[in-house]
C-alpha cells in the first residue's frame, strides 16, 4: 500500500476512534429528525404546513451536519495537528503534510455524505420526511455547499494559532450562521433583514438551496453563486495562509 | 551508487547564515560531519543549535552559505534527502489515539526501502506497548518511539534534537546506550544537546555554538585541553580560616566559600602551596578534593554561560 493510502486508512481509524465523530454522523441527524417529528405530529398545523416541515427538517439536519463537521470538527483537528507538531513530524518524512490535510478533508466529506444518506433513509422510512424532488439540483447544492463550508473551515484552521482558538473561531462562526441561516427558525419566519443577510452566508445559502431542491424547484442563482464564490475565495485564502508549523 | 567512503564528510556546512528580521540566528557557521561519527552540537538554550540542524534537514531555508548532505542540497533535493535522513524533532507528537504499531507501520510505508517495523518494535523495547495509544505512553516510551520512527526509513544519517531533555537521569542513560547502538549499525548521528555529560559521553566531535556562531570545534578531550582551565581545590577546614592566609600565596588566584566549604583555584603547584600553609597553621583540610578541568569548564569558558543543571 502506498504511503498516501495508508495515511488515509490510519486517519480514518483515528476518526472512528473519536466518539464525537460518531455523534455527528449518526446521533445528531437522527436526533434532529426525531425532535421535529415529535413537534410536528403533536401540532395542529395544517397539512400544507406539515408538508413544508417535511421538506425543511431533512434539509436542515443535513446542513447542520455539514456545518458542524466543517466549522467545528475539521478546523479543531487540523489546528491540533499543527499545535502538537504532528504536521511537522510528517514534514520530516518523505510524505508532505498536505497529504494529511487531504486525508482529513476526504474523511470529513465522506462523513457528511454518510450523514446525508442517513437523513434521507432514516427520515424517509422512520419519520415520513420527504425526499428531494429535484435530484440534480440537490446533488449540485450539496457539492457546492460542502465546498463552501469546508473551505471556510480550512481558513479557520489556517489562521487559528492553536486548537482552542480554532474551536472558538469555529463556534463564533457557527452560532450566527445557525441564526442567520434559518436553522433555528425557518427563513420565512425570520425578520426580512436577518433573512437577507442569511442569503449571503454559506450555511444559509446551502439550506435555502437544499429546501428548494426538496420542493422540486431549481435553487436561486443567488444562493448557488454565493456558495461558489465563498468556496473559491476561501480555498485560495486557505492555501495561501495555511502554515505547517 | 554510494560513493562515500569511511571518513568522507556526509554533511558539509559552509558559512551558514540565517536571520529572522534583524536578528541574526546563525552567523558564518562551518563544519563537516564524517560518516559513522556521532557529531554533537552543543550550546546554551537559544544559541541557534536547532536552527542549524533544521537547515541541514531541509526543514528551514537559510539566507547564506551552503549545505550539502550526502551530496544533496537540502532544499532542491528534499525528496531524495527525506528518504535517507531520519529525523527526531524537539517537541513533536503523534495523534493521541494512534497506536504504537500503527505509527511505525504507517511511517514505514512512506519510504522506498524501509526497515522492518516489527523488529524496530522489539529493538526499542516497545513489545508490551505495541497496541497502546500514543497518549498512554510515558515520556521515555514516547522518546523510544520517536527514535524508532526516525530509523524506520533505514536512514544513513539520524538527527536527534534535545533527545533527553524531558527524561529523568536513568531514562537518559538508557537513551545514551540506544544512541550508541544506532551508531554501531553504521548510522551517522547528529546530536543536538545542551547537556555536557551527554556530549562528553557520546560525541566523537563537538561543535560549540554561542550566539549563532561556532565557538569551537574539537573532540571532547581537545575542547577541555584547549580551555586551559585552572586547578581547583575544595576542602572543609578543621578550624575557621582567614582567607588572606590563602590569597597571600602567589599560586592562588581565588578563594570562595559555600557554607563551611572552601574552594581555591590557582596554578600548577596549588596543592603543595595550600596544604603547606594550612599545616603550618595546624589546620587540617577535611574532605580534600582536587578537581581537574571538565568539558563543563571548557563550555563555560567558551560560551560565557553556565550549562544547564543535569
Amino acid at each position: 500500500m502506498t504511503g498516501r493510502s495508508q495515511l488515509t486508512l490510519v486517519e480514518t481509524k483515528l476518526f472512528l476512534r473519536d466518539p464525537t465523530a460518531v455523534f455527528f454522523v449518526i446521533a445528531l441527524p437522527i436526533m434532529l429528525l426525531e425532535i421535529f417529528h415529535i413537534i410536528t405530529t403533536n401540532s395542529d398545523d395544517t397539512a400544507d404546513q406539515k408538508a413544508a416541515m417535511a421538506a425543511f427538517v431533512p434539509a436542515m439536519a443535513m446542513s447542520m451536519c455539514l456545518t458542524m463537521l466543517s466549522l467545528n470538527l475539521l478546523p479543531t483537528t487540523l489546528a491540533t495537528y499543527r499545535e502538537k507538531g504532528i504536521l511537522r513530524r510528517m514534514a520530516a518524512s518523505p510524505v508532505h503534510p498536505v497529504n494529511l490535510l487531504l486525508a482529513q478533508l476526504v474523511i470529513n466529506l465522506a462523513t457528511a455524505v454518510v450523514a446525508a444518506l442517513l437523513v434521507l433513509g432514516v427520515g424517509r422510512f422512520a419519520f415520513d420526511t420527504a425526499l428531494p424532488e429535484q435530484v440534480p439540483a440537490f446533488l449540485l447544492t450539496f457539492a457546492l455547499g460542502a465546498w463552501a463550508l469546508f473551505s471556510v473551515g480550512l481558513v479557520v484552521a489556517a489562521i487559528a494559532p492553536g486548537s482552542r482558538a480554532a474551536t472558538s473561531i469555529g463556534l463564533s462562526l457557527l452560532f450566527p450562521s445557525l441564526f442567520f441561516g434559518g436553522v433555528f427558525l425557518p427563513k420565512e419566519q425570520l425578520p426580512d433583514a436577518v433573512a437577507r443577510i442569511g442569503d449571503y452566508t454559506p450555511l444559509g445559502a446551502t439550506l435555502q438551496a437544499l429546501r428548494d431542491s426538496w420542493e422540486g424547484q431549481w435553487p436561486q442563482t443567488l444562493h448557488l453563486a454565493v456558495l461558489a464564490a465563498v468556496g473559491a475565495l476561501c480555498s485560495v485564502l486557505a492555501a495561501r495562509l495555511f502554515r505547517w508549523q | 551508487m554510494e560513493e562515500e567512503r569511511e571518513g568522507m564528510p556526509v554533511i558539509e556546512v559552509e558559512k551558514l547564515r540565517k536571520t529572522y528580521g534583524d536578528h541574526v540566528a546563525v552567523d558564518d557557521v562551518s563544519f563537516a560531519v564524517e560518516e559513522g561519527e556521532i557529531f554533537g552540537i552543543l550550546g546554551p538554550n537559544g544559541a541557534g543549535k536547532t536552527t542549524i540542524v533544521e537547515c541541514v534537514e531541509g526543514l528551514r531555508r537559510y539566507d547564506g552559505g551552503k549545505v550539502s548532505v550526502m551530496g544533496l542540497d537540502p532544499h532542491h533535493d528534499k525528496e531524495q534527502l527525506r528518504q535517507r535522513i531520519g529525523i527526531q524533532l524537539q517537541e513533536s507528537e503523534l495523534p493521541p489515539r494512534l497506536k504504537v504499531w500503527e505509527a511505525l507501520q504507517m511511517y514505514s510505508t512512506f519510504y522506498r526501502d524501509p526497515a522492518d517495523w516489527r523488529s524496530l518494535i522489539t529493538d526499542w523495547g516497545l513489545e508490551k506497548k505495541r497496541d497502546s495509544r500514543f497518549g498512554q505512553l510515558s515520556g521515555g516510551q514516547k522518546q523510544r518511539l520517536s527514535i524508532a520512527l526516525a530509523l524506520v526509513g533505514n536512514p544513513r544519517i539520524a538527527v536527534f534534537d534535545e533527545l533527553t531533555t524531558a527524561l529523568d537521569p536513568r531514562a537518559r542513560r538508557e537513551t545514551w546506550e540506544l544512541i550508541e547502538r544506532v551508531r554501531a549499525q553504521g548510522v551517522t548521528v547528529l546530536l543536538v544537546t545542551h547537556f555536557m555529560e551527554e556530549a562528553e559521553r557520546l560525541c566523537d566531535r563537538i561543535a560549540v555554538i554561542r550566539d549563532g556562531q561556532l565557538a569551537a570545534l574539537d573532540t571532547p578531550a581537545g575542547l577541555i585541553a584547549a580551555a586551559e582551565s585552572e586547578q581547583r581545590l575544595r576542602f572543609t577546614p578543621s578550624v575557621p580560616l582567614d582567607d588572606s592566609l590563602l590569597t597571600a600565596l602567589p599560586e592562588v588566584t581565588s578563594v570562595t566559600r559555600a557554607n563551611a566549604r572552601v574552594t581555591v583555584t590557582g596554578t600548577e603547584n596549588l596543592v603543595y602551596a595550600v596544604v603547606s600553609v594550612l599545616s603550618r597553621h595546624g589546620i587540617v583540610p577535611g574532605e580534600l578534593r582536587l578537581e581537574q578541568p571538565t568539558l563543563e569548564d571548557a563550555f563555560v569558558k567558551l560560551t560565557g554561560t553556565a550549562p544547564a543543571a543535569n
